[in-house]
């Protein structure tokens, strides 16, 4: 090791910079996935549902320790279809009410930013969304990566 | 015998793929294509990247990537096949596989370029999730790294375990068998 020594601690240290840069980015997604702690609210929920029906429920009140995955099948009476995935502790949705998933058609998540007056899709799945006073929340059954209000602006993340 | 090289790897690769499928982002592959570009050259490796892609990449339990996601994680799989190629070349590959105690120094030399080799994979599968969707190719970086940092902490260090562990395993099993490093003829 001796004649590389020099590689051998650019090579660990690039690691150790990788490693740095990582957890940061994690944690700065902990910290936005969680906005609002948890605190009861009223919450807006709409569903697209692709072929021209919207549907909005305003102001729904929920508990306090209640995620959107929960919401969901509160406001859909249970029909929702998903899967749970142990190691990632979350729900894919896969259908709500009847429509299910196929391709190119897929339910998608999607918060809405205030302060960009735009939707953003949700970085994380609905169980990691806590909600908070006057969030604004939508499913959109759509091919991938459309506003879920026709015509709305779009945008990467919430800032 | 490149075309049977690439085969094999090929079908190990996703024969561990769907074995492993429930876990995701946890995989053998990566290590696998470094091993087939390390042993057997950069042709064999990158054949096999791309192999691999093109059937995973449609037969997939998860869904069917798009064409543009299918692109980008083709192109991150090359990263492990060209660094398997380079590392071949380079002498402190070789120093470390030649000399009589090969295991602490193979661990620590694979595992460190397989880490890099995976951030480098998932910084750009990342972008390439968001090019389409943010208004510049910086925010879709940005982005990008944020929202895939879970699985990307999970993929990289798997694969620091996977390249640390069964690379050097690999390579020295083909030392004692007699198979030289150079290119398949």
């Amino acid at each position: 090791m001796g004649e590389h020594r020099v590689l051998y601690l650019v090579l660990v240290i690039v690691a150790v910079g990788i490693v740095s840069a990582q957890i940061g980015a994690y944690y700065y997604l902990e910290k936005i996935s969680t906005p609002y702690g948890s605190t009861t609210g009223a919450v807006n929920t709409l569903i697209n549902y692709g072929n021209g029906t919207l549907k909005w429920y305003n102001e729904t009140r929920i508990p306090a320790n209640w995620n959107f995955y929960n919401l969901t099948v509160y406001l859909t009476g249970g029909n929702v279809v998903a899967s749970f995935n142990g190691l990632l502790n979350e729900h894919y949705v896969t259908g709500i009410n009847g429509k299910e998933n196929s391709s190119p058609y897929f339910w998608t998540l999607w918060t809405f930013c205030e302060k960009q007056n735009a939707w953003t899709q949700a970085p994380v799945g609905a169980d990691k969304i806590f909600l908070g006073n006057n969030s604004t929340l939508a499913w959109a059954y759509q091919m991938p990566y459309r506003s879920p209000v026709p015509g709305a602006r779009t945008i990467g993340l919430c800032s | 015998m490149k075309v049977a090289l690439i085969a094999v790897f090929t079908a190990v690769s996703l024969g561990t793929n769907y074995a492993m499928i429930d876990i995701p982002n946890v995989k053998l592959m990566d290590a696998f294509v470094f091993i087939a570009a390390f042993l057997f050259g950069l042709e064999v490796g990158l054949g096999s990247a791309i192999s691999i892609w093109l059937i995973y990449g449609f037969i997939n339990p998860w869904g069917q990537a798009d064409l543009i996601g299918l692109f980008f994680v083709t192109l991150g799989e090359c990263f492990y096949a060209i660094s398997g190629a380079l590392l071949r070349r380079a002498s402190v590959a070789r120093d470390a596989v030649q000399t009589n105690r090969p295991y602490g120094r193979m661990n620590l030399l694979f595992g460190l370029i397989g880490f890099q080799a995976t951030f480098a994979y998932d910084v750009l599968t990342n972008f390439g999730t968001y090019v389409v969707r943010t208004s510049s190719l910086y925010q879709a970086l940005i982005i990008g790294m944020i929202t895939g940092a879970p699985l990307a902490i999970l993929h990289e260090g798997s694969n620091l375990f996977l390249f640390a562990t069964v690379v050097p395993m690999a390579i020295a099993a083909s030392k004692r068998m007699g198979l030289p490093i150079r290119n398949a003829s």
